[in-house]
C-alpha cells in the first residue's frame, strides 16, 4: 500500500454524498458514501465501512470495508476486510480476504506481467499506467 | 515560613492547574495525528475530488465539496461547493454557497452566496442572493439576484427581502 504515487492526494467521497456516474483518473479514492457507476483509476480504491458501491471497479489496490456490488479488477491486490462485502466477480494479482468478510462471485488471478483480459484491455487508463512490460 | 508554605501551595495549585491543560493538549494530539494516516477522519464531511480525477455524473447529498479535477454533470449539494484553481466543471450546480476559482460552464444556483475568486472563469447563468467577484475573475453570462419569476417560489416565506432571509431559508432546509 505504500506504493509511490505521482499525486499525493487522496480523493474522498464522504458519507452523505451520493454520486451516480463515472470516475476516472490516476489518484487514490476513498469512498465513504454512495457510488453507482464505474470507477477506473490508476491508484488505490478504499471503500470505507459506510461506503456503498455499485460499480465495476478497476484500480491498483482495492480495499473493501463496506459494500461493493459489481466486478472488480485489482492490478495489484484485492483486500476484503472483515466488515467488507463483495458481490461480484473479481480479478486480482493477489487476494486477501479476512475472516468475516463476504464474497460471492468468481475469482480469477492475474498472472504477473500479463495485461488483464476484458476489463483492462480497452481502458484508456491502462496506457497511462506505469509502463507495463508487454508479454513478449 | 508561612509565606514559604503559601508559595508551595500556590506552586502546587499552579501545577494542578497546568495538568488539566496538559491533559487537554494530550487529548487533542491524537485527534490531529490520524491526519496523515487517514485523512478522511478529520475531513469526513468534506468530499474531495483530486486533480487527477475526472467525474461524469450526478452528485447529491450534504456536506462540503472541493473539486480540484474535472467534473461534468448534475450537482445538488446541501453545503459548500468549491471549484479550485485549475479545476473544470460543467453542468448544473445547486449548493448553499459556491466558491469558484476555476473554470465553470453552466448554471450555478446558490441559496446563500457565490464567490468568484481572481482566477475564476464562469460561462453561464448565476442565481444567488449574494455575490462577490474579485478582480481578475471572468464572468460571461447572466446573473439573477432577485426572486424574479422563479418557478420554485416558496409560499411559506413571504417576509420582506432582508439580508437574513438567505440564512433563514438555509436553516429551514
Amino acid at each position: 500500500m505504500e506504493s509511490g504515487k505521482t499525486s499525493g492526494t487522496t480523493s474522498l467521497l464522504s458519507k452523505k454524498v451520493k454520486i451516480e456516474g463515472d470516475i476516472q483518473g490516476d489518484e487514490d479514492l476513498r469512498v465513504e458514501g454512495h457510488f453507482k457507476g464505474t470507477i477506473k483509476v490508476v491508484g488505490d480504491i478504499f471503500v470505507g465501512q459506510s461506503g456503498v458501491v455499485q460499480a465495476d471497479i478497476e484500480a491498483d489496490n482495492i480495499i473493501v470495508q463496506g459494500q461493493v456490488t459489481g466486478n472488480v479488477l485489482a492490478r495489484k491486490q484485492l483486500e476484503i476486510q472483515s466488515s467488507g462485502q463483495l458481490l461480484g466477480d473479481c480479478q486480482a494479482k493477489s487476494i486477501d480476504i479476512r475472516e468475516g468478510a463476504i464474497f460471492e462471485g468468481r475469482s480469477r488471478m492475474l498472472k504477473s506481467p500479463a495485461t488483464p483480459p476484458g476489463l483492462g484491455a480497452g481502458a484508456s487508463i491502462s496506457a497511462q499506467s506505469e509502463a507495463k512490460p508487454n508479454p513478449a | 515560613m508561612t509565606l514559604f508554605g503559601k508559595k508551595e501551595k500556590e506552586e502546587e495549585a499552579s501545577v494542578s492547574d497546568d495538568s488539566p491543560a496538559a491533559k487537554n493538549t494530550f487529548q487533542l494530539a491524537p485527534k490531529n495525528k490520524p491526519k496523515s494516516t487517514a485523512e478522511g477522519k478529520t475531513e469526513e464531511s468534506t468530499t474531495l475530488f483530486g486533480k487527477h480525477l475526472k467525474i461524469i455524473g450526478n452528485v447529491s447529498g450534504e456536506g462540503n465539496m472541493v473539486i480540484l479535477g474535472s467534473f461534468e454533470g448534475e450537482f445538488n449539494l446541501n453545503g459548500q461547493l468549491e471549484v479550485a484553481q485549475g479545476a473544470r466543471a460543467k453542468g448544473n450546480f445547486n449548493a448553499t454557497s459556491i466558491a469558484i476559482n476555476g473554470n465553470v460552464e453552466g448554471t450555478l444556483t446558490a441559496t446563500e452566496k457565490i464567490h468568484m475568486d481572481n482566477s475564476a472563469k464562469i460561462t453561464g447563468r448565476i442565481v444567488t442572493p449574494k455575490v462577490s467577484i474579485l478582480d481578475g475573475a471572468v464572468f460571461d453570462g447572466e446573473m439573477q439576484m432577485g426572486k424574479r419569476s422563479t418557478p420554485a417560489s416558496n409560499p411559506t416565506a413571504s417576509g420582506p427581502p432582508q439580508t437574513a432571509t438567505a440564512s433563514a431559508t438555509a436553516e429551514k432546509n
